[in-house]
């Protein structure tokens, strides 16, 4: 066991290392700079500002020293907002996107496993076309138009809630809601998806022949085995809703990291962009380390 | 980070869950097992109702562009944003466009990058998974760290490079899809074909001295057929989706051809003023989506055997 | 056994997730932002945040929309006017050459005084090579401080820019340029900078509120990066008796269905910019007219079809600038015939009523006089129909406006003239860069017209890298060097004339329209402008009466 964690520790490294170098060349090769904005600079003065970031020496020499500095941990100041650190822009930004990206998983999880639960034990009955149907809808409606509607009806028109910001608690409801239908809806269908599967094999045959109670096998057996994709899906899923989402914070405007993935790309900026994907990509990595160890554990016919 | 890759993965996801590998039957069974899943799926209303949407919305969007007296592209800037009238079913737009033709035009262009975008990615997905699967080891090790790097480079940066080196349009788009959406299918046949390996029919084969080709052809594709059908069913909304979210954040479609999600971008910019320009082309999507879901797990509770109790 | 641990592990998260929640009261940060009363509060929402902090890198009207408030320059714009601002007074040299300040006994917000040596330390600094600052071009009127940004010249005391004393400054020109005092009460790179808060800080200085100090009405009282930012009257300020509101506050809202809906629940007092589209809902918005000119680039270099005149002219003639205008732009905009803005004004009248020039396309277009340029451009190519035209490109920059110009325009030229055009929409960097690499056919270009009246003009001589079209015309060229060598105002603006005329009688641009900018603000919010010059809402003497 220590030795396979040694290597995927390894691996992971490696992973993170082949991830850096192959978006470091891949954002260079797409055309323009991060110094033109509306303000159009003219070229001399362009050529200047590439100078100056050292954007113009050999590209292999720059990737070097990118490199020994991602090492360090240094992963630069930002190209646009010129007086900051990539570094500190993660730090105060992500923990907004995680605590959003937490609220809704935390509101998602129960419900969705309870929906994907009562659902599988109703099959076929009017209970779980409700649940099929709104775990469906949940992942039929594109979020810039839910979050658009949940503004309009609880803020505009009802004036309950708050239209956007980030400030007291009040104001995250909205978001939360947007965020978790569709986690909701996705976390329903795999649960559902999950119990049935388990509802088919031996070990629950043989409780109901042991004559155990209904409930007794739904808890002791059904569900809690019906954990174990919940628990894989929940990794990736986990590490994606904590980057947080572009058009929810825009919608809501949320200050957190999902901007900074779309506006530092098309605004070209290189080092937020490269601290973006390795930040993401060392997440992901760890998340995926996480589920393969807890998974090897539940599941023995899996070898790792 | 991108909206959908939840929802996207867990799409995929659902089918290793389920399994639905038609574990019980041999290759020489198929015939009575596709004959049974077009039984059940027949009787299945939800799902029957849903492709008769799906064919509608197909038959429309090929109909409709070609029969009206207007075209998608056609300007009368002195008549803009009108509403829903007899002359305008859906109104017009910003720039005096028919939306009626724009929105059934956008169905073909969303339809198409749909399909394609599902298809084609599915297919690359299924080949690079089967290969990895199949003869694991290194190979596979390699092909699934490859995965998780080529996960983590946002999608957008491959899309912007397809635009300036191919341009925008659906062809570009679903070149996009095809080179960032292959490798939640690629895990998910990888999976499959792990476990498939294992049993005893395929070990079986193996024995008696079937060769690599012969397994895969006549036992591996086979049993994976029903998943990777199911799995670009679902993926088709996925890739609606996608369409759209990129629609939001600026790329895509070049204009003036609409797309649903171009149109529904456009209209929540006017959605407080001019709502119809919102919700027509929110619902087709949403309709759209319902459909191929809702049509999706038919398809699969009729490919899965183990639910024919 | 491993089943436990696996539910543990689900345990785990759950717990990690409520944990999250009940720390997320840590997370936030208590800057909620208040909706005004009484108080003399002014909440006001806009798209984008500012970008720094720091004058010297400063390029984006965001970052100046704050800047005008925490901090002050020599002079500045107030209401289209030019007032003193840390300067007292100044006086020119007899050959207009020398510009002296004498500087007023202003306080930066700690209580320091600002000197001539945080102006001189300021611009010194903007301009050294070591700064990386990519607004040095706005000092080039400044005698030596091209050869020193360059490098060329390495000793600072060289430049004409010079503290003689505490209270007087002195800036030193090439040559007289009666445009030179405008252009420095309307850059926001003429800001003084404390040197001790440079020191400090290093490179992370004007990062935030802490690592900034300004000597404007307002200080910067908290940055909540992509959120809010929130500014207090400054106690210190020179002129504090004018200075009504105590509190600003910026929302930063990208979204602008939820600005506007934010405005209609009263969360915000005013909304920096609205698109065209929104003012039908808010009759009683404001305008902001002029500042910018939107003209099509096109491509003259060899191997592009629009080093066709004739073409260029049918594409330009054919163009109904007023229906777009009023189709697509903000209310306030207004149809352009000239190169220059006619906002400009020289003594009290319009710069384009003293020295008119035209392309003579009507608001309407003309269609028969565009054909007939095309007729024309076609025999000229040997081709026999508008079908056979090469393929024509037209890149624009991702924005709701561009791209809709872009598609008004692509369909009236296929309509009139069956030209076809193909669209290319590209994030701005990848646009930009086509621009300047000359791969484009049209590309329509949208740029600050300035308070002098050769900004846009100077572009387009051979050699220049603004010159995106790549036209090439000597005598064109002849007249805007003669026009900048003049030292006679009358003889610069006749040369300048002059030069006008050839550039659009060829065409290598077609001037489209001066866009407008709509803004909305409450009735109680008093005295809130929306400056030609500075560009954005000035707030400065804002009051709320309610």
């Amino acid at each position: 066991m220590a030795k396979y964690i040694v290597k995927r520790l390894l691996i992971s490294v490696i992973t993170i290392w082949l991830l850096a170098t192959i978006s470091f060349f891949l954002l260079r090769t797409l055309p323009g700079n991060p110094f033109q904005t509306n303000q159009i600079l003219s070229i001399e003065m362009q050529e200047k500002m590439m100078t100056y970031y050292g954007l113009n020496r050999p590209l292999l020499e720059q990737y070097i020293t990118y490199l020994s500095n991602l090492i360090r941990g240094d992963m630069g100041y930002s190209l646009k907002y010129t007086n900051r650190t990539v570094n500190s822009i993660i730090k105060t930004t992500f923990p907004i996107s995680a605590s959003l990206g937490l609220k809704a998983l935390a509101l998602a999880l129960p419900i969705g496993l309870f929906l994907g639960v009562a659902s599988a034990k109703k099959r076929g009955q009017a209970v779980d076309y409700a649940c099929v149907f709104i775990s469906v809808l949940g992942v039929s409606i594109p979020s810039f138009i839910l979050g658009s509607f949940l503004q309009y009806i609880f803020a505009l028109k009802l004036k309950i809630l708050p239209m956007a910001q980030w400030s007291t608690p009040l104001h995250t409801i909205l978001p939360t809601i947007a965020l978790a239908l569709s986690l909701l809806a996705t976390l329903t269908r795999v649960m559902r998806a999950s119990m049935l599967e388990v509802t088919t094999q031996d070990y629950v045959k043989t409780a109901k022949a042991k004559g155990l109670t209904e409930s007794k096998i739904t808890w002791s057996h059904q569900i809690r085995n019906a954990m174990v994709p919940i628990l894989t899906l929940l990794g990736p899923m986990v590490a994606t809703v904590l980057m947080g989402t572009f058009v929810i914070e825009k919608i809501f405007a949320i200050p957190g990291l999902g901007q900074h993935f779309v506006n530092s790309i098309t605004g070209l900026d290189y080092t937020m962009t490269m601290g973006l994907i390795v930040f993401y990509g060392i997440f992901m990595v760890t998340a995926n380390f996480i589920v393969d160890i807890a998974y090897g554990f539940v599941d023995p016919r899996i070898r790792i | 980070m991108e909206d959908n890759m939840t929802t996207h993965e867990a799409n995929d996801f659902l089918f290793t869950v389920e399994a639905a590998i038609p574990h019980s039957q041999l290759a020489g069974s198929n015939l009575s097992y596709w004959a049974d899943a077009k039984r059940r799926l027949l009787k299945n209303k939800v799902a029957m109702i849903s492709l008769i949407f799906i064919l509608l919305i197909l038959a429309l969007s090929i109909v409709i562009p070609a029969t009206s007296s207007y075209t998608y592209d056609q300007q009368n800037l002195s008549n803009i944003n009108s509403a829903p009238s007899r002359a305008h079913l859906f109104g017009t737009d910003s720039l005096g466009r028919d939306l009626w033709v724009r929105v059934w035009y956008g169905a073909r262009v969303s339809l198409a990058v749909g399909i394609f975008g599902s298809i084609i990615p599915s297919l690359i997905g299924i080949v690079i998974g089967g290969i990895s699967g199949f003869f694991g080891g290194k190979l596979d090790m390699v092909i699934m760290r490859a995965i998780d790097i080529i996960m983590c480079v946002p999608s957008m940066i491959y899309v912007i490079l397809i635009m300036l080196f191919i341009g925008s349009g659906q062809i570009p788009l679903i070149i996009a899809f095809a080179l960032t959406g292959w490798m939640g299918t690629a895990r998910n046949v990888r999976g499959l074909v792990l476990q498939l390996k294992e049993r005893e029919f395929v070990l079986a084969s193996k024995a008696l001295g079937a060769s690599s080709a012969s397994l895969i052809f006549s036992h591996l594709i086979p049993n994976t057929l029903g998943i990777v059908i199911v799995s670009i069913t679902m993926g088709v909304p996925g890739a609606i989706f996608h369409e759209a979210y990129l629609s939001f954040i600026g790329l895509g479609i070049a204009p003036p051809i609409p797309s649903w999600g171009q149109l529904a971008n456009l209209g929540t910019a006017v959605f407080r003023i001019f709502p119809y320009q919102l919700l027509i082309p929110a619902s087709m999507i949403s309709i759209t989506m319902l459909s191929f879901n809702l049509f999706g797990d038919g398809l699969r509770d009729a490919l899965d055997p183990k639910l024919r109790n | 056994m491993k089943k436990k641990i696996a539910l543990a592990l689900v345990m785990l998260l759950l717990l990690a997730m409520l944990a999250g929640c009940t720390t997320k009261g840590e997370l936030e940060d208590d800057t909620k932002p208040g909706i005004s009363t009484g108080a003399q509060e002014f909440v006001f929402g806009a798209r984008n945040d500012m970008m720094t902090l720091d004058v010297s890198k400063m390029n984006d009207e965001s970052s100046a929309l704050v800047m005008y408030a925490v901090n002050e320059g020599l002079i500045r714009y107030s209401s289209d006017q030019v007032v003193m601002g840390v300067a007292e007074d100044y006086s020119v040299s007899e050959d207009g050459t020398v510009y002296t300040f004498q500087l007023r006994d202003a306080l930066w917000s700690d209580g320091k005084p600002v000197t001539a040596y945080d102006f001189e330390y300021s611009f010194l600094r903007t301009l050294d090579p070591e700064t990386g600052s990519s607004q040095v071009g706005s000092f080039d009127s400044i005698l030596n401080a091209k050869a020193y940004y360059n490098g060329e010249l390495t000793d600072a005391s060289q430049v004409g820019i010079k503290a003689v004393d505490e209270k007087t400054f002195e800036i030193t020109l090439i040559k007289n340029d009666p445009f030179f005092i405008l252009q420095l009460a309307q850059g926001i790179n003429y800001y003084p900078i404390r040197k001790d808060y440079v020191e400090q800080f290093g490179a992370n200085y004007g990062a935030g509120p802490e690592s900034f100090i300004g000597c404007g009405p307002f200080t910067l009282t908290s940055w909540a990066q992509a959120s809010s930012i929130v500014m207090d009257k400054n106690e210190k300020y020179w002129d504090l008796e004018n200075i009504k509101l105590n509190k600003v506050t910026q929302l930063i809202v990208p979204d602008e269905n939820t600005l506007v809906g934010m405005y209609d629940l009263g969360e915000v007092d005013a909304v920096y910019s609205i698109s065209a589209v929104q003012t039908t809902l808010y009759p009683d918005h404001g305008n902001k007219i002029g500042g910018t000119l939107q003209y099509l680039s096109f491509n003259t270099r060899s191997g592009h079809v629009l080093g066709n005149e004739n073409l260029r002219k049918a594409l330009s003639f054919a163009i109904s600038r007023e229906s777009v205008v009023a189709a697509v732009a903000s209310p306030g905009s207004e149809v352009a015939d000239s190169m220059i803005d006619p906002s400009i004004f020289l003594v009290g009248v319009a710069i384009t009523e003293q020295y008119p020039n035209s392309t003579g396309v009507a608001p309407s277009g003309d269609v028969e006089q565009a054909k007939a340029y095309l007729q024309l451009a076609l025999s000229e190519l040997g081709l026999s129909s508008a079908s056979e035209l090469p393929a024509i490109t037209y890149v624009a920059m991702d924005s709701t406006a561009h791209r809709q110009y872009a598609e008004a325009l692509q369909a009236r030229w296929k309509d009139t003239l069956g030209v076809n055009v193909t669209l290319s929409i590209l994030p701005v960097p990848q646009a930009i860069d086509s621009l300047l690499k000359g791969t484009f056919d049209i590309f329509l270009v949208s740029q600050s017209t300035g308070v002098n009246p050769d900004t846009l003009l100077k572009n387009f001589t051979i050699g220049n890298g603004n010159n995106y079209s790549g036209w090439e015309n000597q005598a064109y060229s002849d007249f805007m060097t003669a026009a900048e060598a003049s030292t006679i105002l009358v003889d610069r603006l006749s040369l300048l004339q002059k030069a006008e005329a050839i550039i659009l009688e060829e065409a290598p641009v077609a001037p489209l329209w001066l866009p407008g900018t709509a803004y909305l603000a409450r009735d109680y919010v008093k005295d809130l402008h929306y400056g030609r010059q500075t560009g954005s809402i000035e707030f400065n003497y804002v009051s709320i009466q309610k």
